[in-house]
């Protein structure tokens, strides 16, 4: 249980456009708070926030160095297909067991 | 995990790169699975994920014949998807592309087939090909149903760049 909700971080993570950017910027390398604020416009209070939520979903990590912090992309890559598979199945799961409230519904009806 | 891997009922398995295979034994006769299958006023039911609502704008069961469903978030999210039937061959099997408006240009072919079983019940397989593995992954990532209200125009490129690097 606890990978699906390490999933699910991973997603709320990745629910945010601004969070999206952050990612995409730090594909092309290394960035500081400041260098990340500047093209999206927010206060560095504001995107600290973001880069916080990405590190707890270990999307990102981050490095102080002397009164900067450095982010780079974190260990947790997306790659694994096997827990996007898992979800995947689980909603079919979830639609096929209606499905099958409904086929049991027409049984008795027939 | 395994206690509760012995109870799930769906299978899902991609036998290849560019495929996924979905299982699914039913206990009811072939004829009835497929009508609840195809019934477009029990769709919305089961179609979609439990926390959306799902419309059905058109469902034109006959080779040809086009779907088009809608799936919306509380926050007024929708998620389009949409194909056309390629063959019908009740009660064995259905053939149709699959198209979702969130990777415009990229489309699956999927196909359902309705076995009968021995006992009685009946086995569901849906096959999905997909052009790439890319186009594949990225139609099971956007099936993630947990925790995202906003679309994901640009997940699928951002998943593609970071597992590029």
């Amino acid at each position: 249980m606890v990978q699906f909700s390490s999933v699910d971080r991973t997603f709320a993570a990745l629910a945010d456009p601004t969070r999206r950017a952050v990612l995409e910027r730090l594909g092309d390398g290394p960035a500081t708070i400041s260098e990340l604020a500047a093209p999206a416009g927010m206060s560095l209070t504001g995107l600290k926030k973001h880069v916080r939520i990405l590190e707890d979903a270990e999307l990102v990590t981050t490095e102080k160095h002397g009164r900067t912090r450095h982010c780079y992309l974190g260990p947790r890559r997306l790659e694994d297909v096997n827990d996007w598979l898992e979800t995947y199945r689980r909603g079919w799961d979830d639609r096929f067991d209606r499905l099958e409230e409904i086929i049991e519904r027409k049984k008795g009806s027939s | 995990m395994n206690e509760v891997h012995e109870r799930q009922k769906t299978s899902i398995t991609t036998p290849s790169d560019t495929e996924i295979r979905i299982e699914r034994i039913f206990d009811a006769p072939r004829q009835l699975v497929w009508d609840a299958y195809h019934d477009p006023e029990l769709l919305p039911e089961w179609l979609g994920p439990r926390e959306l609502t799902t419309t059905v704008d058109e469902f034109d069961l006959r080779p040809g014949g086009s779907y088009r469903f809608i799936h919306r978030s509380p926050d007024g999210s929708e998620f389009v998807f949409f194909g056309e039937i390629r063959e019908v061959d009740e009660p064995n099997y259905v053939v149709r592309t699959f198209a979702w408006e969130g990777m415009p240009g990229k489309q699956s072919v999927e196909r359902a087939d309705f076995e009968e079983l021995e006992d009685g019940r009946t086995r569901v397989v849906i096959m999905s090909r997909f052009e790439s593995k890319e186009d594949r992954d990225g139609m099971i990532e956007s099936g993630m149903e947990k925790g995202v209200n906003e679309g994901f125009e640009r997940l699928d490129e951002l998943l593609a760049r970071q597992q590029a690097s």
